[in-house]
Formats: structure tokens, sequence, C-alpha cells
């Protein structure tokens, strides 16, 4: 009954017209960012963070998880249309999406993604609300050697599990963490890493940073990449509407793709991208005719834009319940709640409840404000996407501009989004992925703290760390994962060499 | 042998940053491991920096792979846009420092034409007054007379 009182404060706060507002703002600006192609949901979060500065914190994070799933669904959209995935996560909707737009069935994939998300991203809600309270009490009891072990094994999944090489994934976590210490030292008040410049005293700007690695380069690169392969033609309500037998077969797709999501967007570091792409392989590998996949196969859709969606939501409950973030948006979702003042943790939930039941509750609205608006509006984001990009990225550009400027208006903060614009290109073409690199950044310092905490109270025994039960068993999943993901590097490393060597 | 360009320069990269923030940590007190001082762990990380830099640039020898090439155009130009805009926006203000930002980094794409991008700059400019200053009341000077 408990859970009842919680849900009706949460929707009680949740429909406040000022939240309900900024919540509609936020899934629209969203969707209308995610659709923009090349640009995706870290991106627009990232974006839009300044803007919440000065808003309640509660409406704060309930526009910014607008943002969050707007941007993922918007991101389908670019999918079926452009076959230019708009966020990583939807790369596996342009598979059989935009065949079925070619086929002149855009209308029919549109709204079939958009149903998918929907009861994807609402069955990933009643997890989300069904088991966040039980792990958050499981967590109250962690002390910092608990802590420590957790946030290891979340930094070595998001490393591990990306999809490049994970060495050079674990090697961008290191590098987020050495920038998380640039800063005045917490306990010691010492100045570190600061080359003397008074603006670094406190550290490094998370939107800085986000907005340099993410923003900046992407535009950068997708400049290039876009043009051409356009096929919307014109999307009527009536063309929008699935076959019976199309319905009838999306059933089972929608309800597999949500429970992959669900699993998987739980665990710290896997996210939504691996959650769609695992959807897609279990429905090609359940379908009685695989052979229709990749022409056009409307499961082909649902499972994974469901999966995407379900992982959307489930993500929220590492984030919220321990402060882990699974993904790099939920790590920067952290990042706009340790700047409202509030601390991410399993106290969240009692100590701020109507924050936390505010947030969930306004990710259902979300999600039916997503249905209710992106049925009549596709039309408008069809017409979005057929303006040049000549005239879409230097809008872009200001909105970073004005957004890094207007954290505290100091040019200071605009220099360091172009270095890290700079920095951010160059991992770009060196292969290095930013993403692992900002979940250092965030945990970082909080690792820090626990790090030495922990140590102080073990009088500098590093058997703490294993000495009780859940930290020797978090630290041995973490060095089963570790040792998994660097075998796999070297064994791949391998394999490319001998395939090599035998071409000569 | 064959060399693997991409890993090579970018694990040289991370070990040489690695250095840089170690060579810094030293320059703090470290501390011991009961009581860590500010640069006890800094210098921890800073070496497994270096050490996974080493590593991916070993691992890069005996195979091949090169940097794709970088795209001049598109980077020096949404560069240039920001540069505009952080050179302008003090002795300026907003409107202005948008309205160059937005023909600066116009350079960036070759499809661009002059008078499309003065439009889009002056639209650009009228929104952002409407939204940041009036809608979302950022303490933002609009514009400002330089002398």
């Amino acid at each position: 009954m408990e859970l009842l009182s919680n849900l009706a404060l949460g929707f009680a706060t949740a429909f406040a017209p000022v939240n309900l507002f900024y919540c509609f703002l936020g899934v629209f600006l969203g969707t209308f960012i995610g659709v923009l192609p090349g640009i995706g949901a870290l991106a627009a979060v990232s974006m839009l963070l300044p803007v919440t500065f000065y808003l309640e914190p509660t409406t704060a994070l309930v526009m910014l998880a607008g943002v969050y799933y707007g941007a993922e669904y918007g991101g389908s959209i670019a999918s079926i249309l452009l076959n230019l995935p708009g966020t990583p996560s939807a790369a596996i909707t342009c598979l059989d999406g935009h065949p079925m737009a070619r086929q002149g069935r855009a209308g029919v994939a549109l709204f079939m993604t958009t149903i998918a998300s929907f009861v994807g991203g609402t069955i990933g809600i009643v997890v989300l609300t069904l088991f966040a309270p039980s792990l958050a009490n499981f967590a109250l009891a962690f002390g910092p050697a608990e802590y420590v072990a957790v946030m290891i094994l979340g930094l070595i999944a998001a490393s591990a599990v990306g999809q490049g090489s994970p060495l050079k994934g674990i090697a961008m976590v290191v590098l987020g963490l050495l920038l998380g210490f640039v800063g005045t030292d917490i306990n010691s008040g010492f100045a570190r890493f600061t080359l003397g410049i008074p603006e670094l005293r406190d550290g490094v700007s998370l939107v800085v940073l986000a907005m340099g690695l993410f923003g900046i380069s992407e535009v950068i690169a997708s400049i290039r990449a876009t043009g051409g392969g356009f096929v919307g033609g014109k999307i009527a309500l009536s063309t929008m509407l699935p076959t019976r037998a199309e319905a009838r077969a999306s059933v089972a797709p929608v309800v597999r793709g949500t429970s992959v999501g669900a699993v998987f967007g739980t665990l710290p570091g896997t996210g939504q991208t691996i959650a769609a792409f695992l959807a897609y392989a279990l429905e090609k590998r359940t379908s009685r005719t695989p052979e229709r996949f990749g022409k056009g196969a409307v499961e082909g859709v649902m499972a994974p834009e469901s999966a995407n969606n379900a992982a959307a939501q489930t993500a929220f409950i590492p984030t919220l319940t321990m402060g882990i973030p699974g993904s790099a948006t939920m790590a920067l979702m952290l990042g706009a709640l340790m700047i409202h003042g509030i601390t991410p943790g399993p106290q969240l939930m009692t100590a701020h409840p109507q924050v936390f039941w505010g947030l969930i509750a306004s990710f259902w609205i979300g999600n039916v404000l997503l249905l209710v608006l992106n049925i009549p509006l596709i039309g408008l984001w069809v017409r979005l996407l057929r303006i040049p990009y000549q005239l879409l990225y230097p809008a872009i550009v200001v909105l970073i501009c004005v957004g890094v400027y207007a954290i505290s208006n100091n040019v200071f903060d605009v220099v360091l989004a172009l270095v890290f614009g700079i920095v951010g290109y160059g991992m770009r073409l060196l292969g290095f992925e930013p993403a692992p690199l900002l979940i250092g950044f965030i945990l970082g310092p909080v690792l820090e703290e626990n790090l030495r905490r922990a140590l102080l109270l073990s009088r500098g025994d590093p058997m703490v760390f294993v000495g009780s039960p859940i930290s020797a068993t978090l630290m041995a999943i973490a060095v089963g994962v570790l040792a998994w993901a660097l075998w796999a590097s070297f064994a791949r490393a391998g394999r490319r060499r001998a395939a090599g060597a035998s071409g000569e | 042998m064959e060399v693997d360009r991409r890993d090579l320069v970018g694990g040289l990269a991370l070990a040489v940053l690695g250095a840089a923030f170690a060579w810094g940590a030293l320059d703090l007190p470290l501390g011991t491991a009961r009581r860590m001082g500010p640069g006890y762990l800094p210098l921890v990380v800073a070496g497994i920096a270096i050490l996974l830099g080493l590593l991916i640039a070993v691992s890069a020898l005996g195979r091949a792979g090169r940097i794709p090439p970088i795209e001049w155009r598109p980077f020096l130009g949404v560069l240039a846009g920001l540069a505009a805009f952080g050179i302008a926006v003090r002795p300026l203000g907003l409107l202005p420092a948008i309205v160059l930002a937005v023909l600066a980094s116009a350079t960036a794409d070759a499809r661009s034409r002059p008078l499309p991008a003065l439009a889009l700059a002056l639209f650009l400019a009228g929104a952002a007054h409407l939204v940041f200053i009036v809608g979302l009341r950022l303490p933002l000077v609009p514009w400002r007379v330089p002398f």
C-alpha cells in the first residue's frame, strides 16, 4: 500500500501544471533533436541541461528525462526515413525500418514504432516502480567499501560492453577519472591539475565536457555524412495503420523485445544499444521466416524499438537507487541531480520522495505525451528532415554556444568546450568512444571519496574491498568481466593479425 | 612491419597524457594508503593510463590500420563558429555573437550560401532572444555598444 501512496505523491507532483508543461517541452524538444541525424539523446540532454539550471530540481529532472526518451524516440524517425540513425540505439531500426519506408510503408513503420516505444516504455516503468524501492533498501546497507566495489564493477562494465575495443573503453574510463580529479580536492583543499587557471578550481564543468565531446564532434562528423537517401513521401493518418496481420505479428516481438530491454537496461554499462541489438538478433533467430529480416519485416522494427525504450526506463534503476549510472546519458542525469544539490544514492527515495516518485510518474506521462504528440506530429518531423542540413547545424552550434556560456556567463567555458571539441574529434578519428569517458568523469570524485573513506576505516588495509560478501561478490564479477574483455580484445587482435598474414 | 597507425597514435597520446597527469600529481602531497593525500589516487590512475596507453600502442604493432582523414572544412568551420561566439559575446552581447557564430560556422559546409546563412543568423538571433532572454529569463546581455 505504501507503493500506492508513493505513486499518488508522484502523480500529484508530476501533474502540477509547471511540471506537466516542462515534461511536454522536454519530450517535444527531445524528439526534435533526436530526429536530427547525428545528434543523439546524450547531446540533446547536455545541450538542454543549462536551460534547467533555473528550474526547481524536480521540474528540471522531469524535463531532462523527457528530453532523454523523446530523443530516443526521435532517433528512430531518422533511421526509418533517412537510413541514418538519429541515435546509436536506433541504428538497428534502420535494418528493417528503412526498407519498409522504401516500399512506401513509412507511415506504418513510424506508427508501429510509436506503439512499440510506448508499450516498451510503459512496461519498463512498471519494472522500475516495482524493483527500485527494494533495491534502494538493499543498497542502504552499503558501506564505502561496497560502494567502491559497485562503482568499479559499473566502470568496467561500461567500458567492456561498448561497441569498440574493450581495452580502449577502459582507457577512456581511466581518462575520465583523471579529468574528474581536476579542481580543488575536497579533503585537503589542494588545487589539482588546474594549470593555474582560476576557473578550473571548481573542476571541469560536466556540461562543457559533454557538449565538447559529443555535441561539437558529432556536428563536425555529421556535416559530411548527411545528404541523400530521404524517402518520406506524403504520410497521412490513413497510410499509417498496419494491416490486421501485421498488428497480430507484432505482439510477440514486442513482448520479447520488452523483456530483453527491461533486463539489459538494469545492468550497469549495457544500455539500450546492446538491448536493441540483442532483441533484433533474438527475433531473427526465433522467426520462422528469418529471410524476411532486413527487407522490411515489421517484427524487425517492433522488437528493437520496444527493447530500446524498455531499457531506457529500467536504466534509471541503478541510477536512482545506487547512484551508479548505466550509461553516459544516465551519468548526465546524475550530474543534473548533483547540480541541483541532490545527492544521488539509496537515500534519494526517502530524502526526496517527491523528486523520485514525481520523476517516475512523469516518465509515464511523458510516454503518453509521446504517443499523443507523435502520431499527429509525424508529418512535422518528416518535414524537419527535409530541411537541408546546412541550415540545421548552425542552429546546433548556436545552442551549444549559448548553453555553455549560460552556465556562468564566462567565456572560459566556451574556450574549454572548443578544446574538448578538438579532443572529441581526435578521439573519433582514433576510434576512442567518449561515453565511457563521461561515466568515469562523473563517478571519479564519488569513487575517490568512498575509496579514501573505506581505506581510512580499514587503516589502509586493501582487503576491505573483498571483506564483506557483497563487495567480494561484486569485485569477483568485476574481475571476471575485465578478464573476459581483455581476453576478447587480444583474441580479436590475434585473429585480425592471422587474417592479415594469410591475406599476403 | 605493419603498424595500425590509429592505435599507435592513440595509445601513445594516452600514455603522454597519463605522464602529464603523473607529473602534476608528484607536485601534490601523496600521503599513505591509509591517509591518502590529494596526489595519491591521481598518481595511481595516471600510472594505469600510461600502462593502458602503452598496451594499446604495442597491440597496434603487426597489423595494418590507418587514421581516417581529417575533414578540415567541417572541423575548422564549426570551431570558428564557437570561437566567433566566444570573442564577440563579451564586447557585443548575445545577439551579435549568435549572428557571427552562425556566419562563421556556415563555412563548415560547402553547400552553404551567403544569403540563406545571413537569414538563418538573424532568425536564430531573434529566436534565441525570445527563448533565452524573454522566455527563460537567463541573465544574458542581448547587445552592447563596445565603445
